[in-house]
């Protein structure tokens, strides 16, 4: 929670000069959607875990059934928490990709305004969801809880949609270097995930969603596919900033490859044992018929193991044994400030004040700098149905 | 596979005329208070949800046998809260006007008002003639003063710090922004108190 306050606070009563709301940083936007999300979740967490206190610790009663209590209050007060702070540590990968997205497209955000509401929606709705976790409601609140869940997924899909419009529309190829395929990487797992869990908040709440394996599968490949991908994209982006060298693109195609594979095979089975009836929170099983998938997926954690083992090599070998690429100041030629201090920057960060007049300050200054060559104007998007679509 | 381009040159940043001069944060800890009081909020909001989930479908609510809870005590504890919310603002409604003396003085009651609500919540737990667990409700009113309890505790150490700092001049018309913190964080404590003693007293 301090550490929520700690950034709310710094975005909104420090930025640079210049630096206005529509101009923050997507990633910067993300994290702070992220906090306030937390700053709001959590204390109902903490609120649990006070009455837990007092019941096991003090001789309250507050969850025994017998005494005018409810046990149950309990799993609302939890997930009152935990659903949006599942979204919570989704959101800041979804800003990442929405950094990294434009610089390689070399272009800029597509209806960046409304990928800005789309990742406040999202957090804004991770507070509406809470409901669809427990399973079993019936009637009105059961549905109304599955339509804020697929909003939210909706806010979610409409920024994926983006990021394409956003990499198709310069009708030129985008710069494929590791930060964007990792992010694309993300975008692969994420899609599957919006689908498992558009199934599962529309069609099959209740036992066969919620109770079931399907939910373990949708919401990992979610969280996994999310935050997993969104750290390894942020690491290639910013490695060259945060320690002056790059990670190795061998190692990182090796390890994208082995997580996208790892991922899905660990998933999605389980997507296909919720469908056979397994229930969630089950270690043993009897049927043999649920046997294939169950080894198809424990085959996939090994994989998924073993890629995020290569993410801390590459880490080890690029950085702490410094055999990466050295890297220039700014390697991507990139949108945002960062980029146009050293590599790696001083404690300080700048010895001048920037000057911030758009939310790409940095293209700004290269496209009214002296030219060394001609560069041609991003194209301004033509309105095109993918924003419909959106 | 990708467009082959030269690299445009990384920009400069244009040097700015002379040092970096940052604008001072004003409102700083004010606004990291709100929102501290904000999360704080949403933990008492949290309780409070647990209770009326439980007032909702409990078959007796409060328990009654004899008359367990008196309303003296938590009358006069909720009037002291209330002189106590007066008399903070009357410390930032001093500083404004840079009068040090007004807001030493108003500081300093609204800490020992703070000591005497705590004292009152003190005695009253101790005299309770019901045990936590006898049923949610009286833990509830044992949960509930005790929350107001530790939040009136720290905000009492806050007060004296901020009595402390008063009494060597920190604190200014324009730059009192700690003090301003403090009195978000004490009404807060207060408005707790008023969430315990209207679902414990006024309407159970």
């Amino acid at each position: 929670v301090l550490g929520a306050v700690n950034l709310l606070a710094t975005v909104v009563k420090l930025r640079a000069p210049g630096m206005t709301w529509t101009r923050v940083p997507m990633f910067t936007w993300s994290m702070f959607v992220s906090s306030a999300v937390l700053l709001l979740a959590v204390p109902s967490l903490v609120a649990g875990l006070i009455l837990l206190f007092v019941e096991h610790h003090l001789g309250g009663r507050i969850f025994d059934a017998g005494a005018d209590g409810d046990p149950l209050v309990w799993r609302t007060l939890f997930w009152f928490f935990a659903y949006p702070a599942l979204w919570a540590t989704v959101i800041p990968a979804l800003g990442v990709v929405s950094e990294i997205v434009p610089v390689f497209a070399r272009t800029r955000l597509f209806q960046r305004r409304m990928a800005a509401f789309a990742i406040a929606g999202a957090g804004a709705l991770s507070f509406a969801g809470w409901g669809s976790e427990l399973a079993g409601e019936s009637g009105v609140p059961k549905v109304l809880f599955s339509v804020t869940s697929i909003l939210l997924l909706g806010a979610v899909a409409q920024l994926l949609l983006l990021w394409l419009a956003t990499l198709a529309l310069p009708r030129r190829l985008p710069r494929l270097k590791p930060p964007l395929l990792q992010a694309l990487g993300l975008v692969s797992v994420f899609g599957l995930g919006l689908v498992g869990m558009a199934v599962m908040e529309g069609a099959a709440t209740g036992k066969l969603g919620h109770d079931s394996y399907f939910w373990v599968g949708a919401w990992h490949l979610i969280l996994v596919g999310g935050a997993t991908f969104g750290i390894v994209a942020a690491l290639f982006y910013w490695a060259p900033k945060l320690w002056g060298r790059h990670l190795s693109a061998g190692l990182g195609g090796l390890q994208l490859l082995l997580l996208v594979v790892g991922v899905d095979l660990t998933f999605v089975p389980m997507l296909v044992l919720g469908g056979q009836g397994l229930h969630r929170r089950v270690t043993s099983f009897s049927a043999s018929s649920l046997e294939p998938a169950n080894l198809i997926s424990t085959i996939g954690a090994y994989v998924l193991s073993l890629a995020v083992l290569l993410v801390l090599v590459n880490l080890l070998v690029s950085v702490k044994a410094r055999r990466g690429r050295i890297a220039p100041d700014d390697p991507w030629e990139g949108h945002t400030l960062e980029w146009a201090t050293s590599s790696p920057p001083p404690p300080h960060n700048f010895d001048f004040l920037p000057d911030v007049r758009s939310d790409r300050p940095l293209a700004d200054l290269r496209e009214a700098g002296p030219p060394a060559e001609p560069q041609p104007e991003a194209e301004a998007p033509e309105p095109t149905p993918a924003g419909v679509t959106a | 596979m990708a467009v082959t381009e030269a690299p445009s040159p990384t920009p400069a940043l244009p040097p700015a005329a002379g040092p970096i001069t940052l604008p001072e944060a004003r409102g700083l800890s004010p606004f990291g208070m709100a929102m501290f009081v904000a999360a704080d909020a949403a933990v008492l909001g949290g309780l409070l949800a647990a209770l009326f989930a439980l007032r909702a479908q409990a078959f007796v609510w409060p328990p009654r046998e004899g008359a367990r809870l008196g309303a003296y005590l938590p009358t006069m504890i909720t009037l002291t809260v209330l002189l106590s919310a007066v008399s903070v603002q009357w410390a930032i409604w001093s500083i404004r006007r840079n009068d040090q003396r007004n807001c030493l003085f108003a500081l300093g009651l609204t800490a020992f008002l703070g000591m005497a609500v705590l004292n009152g919540e003190w005695y009253q737990l101790a005299h309770l003639n019901f045990a936590i667990g006898h049923h949610p409700f009286d833990t509830f009113v044992y949960v509930l003063t005790g929350f107001h309890m530790a939040h009136a505790l720290a905000g009492v150490v806050l007060l004296v710090a901020m009595l402390a700092r008063t009494t060597t001049g920190e604190f200014s018309a324009d730059d009192h922004d700690s003090l301003t913190a403090t009195a978000i964080f004490w009404q807060f404590a207060n408005l707790a108190w008023a969430a315990a003693y209207a679902v414990i007293w006024v309407k159970p």
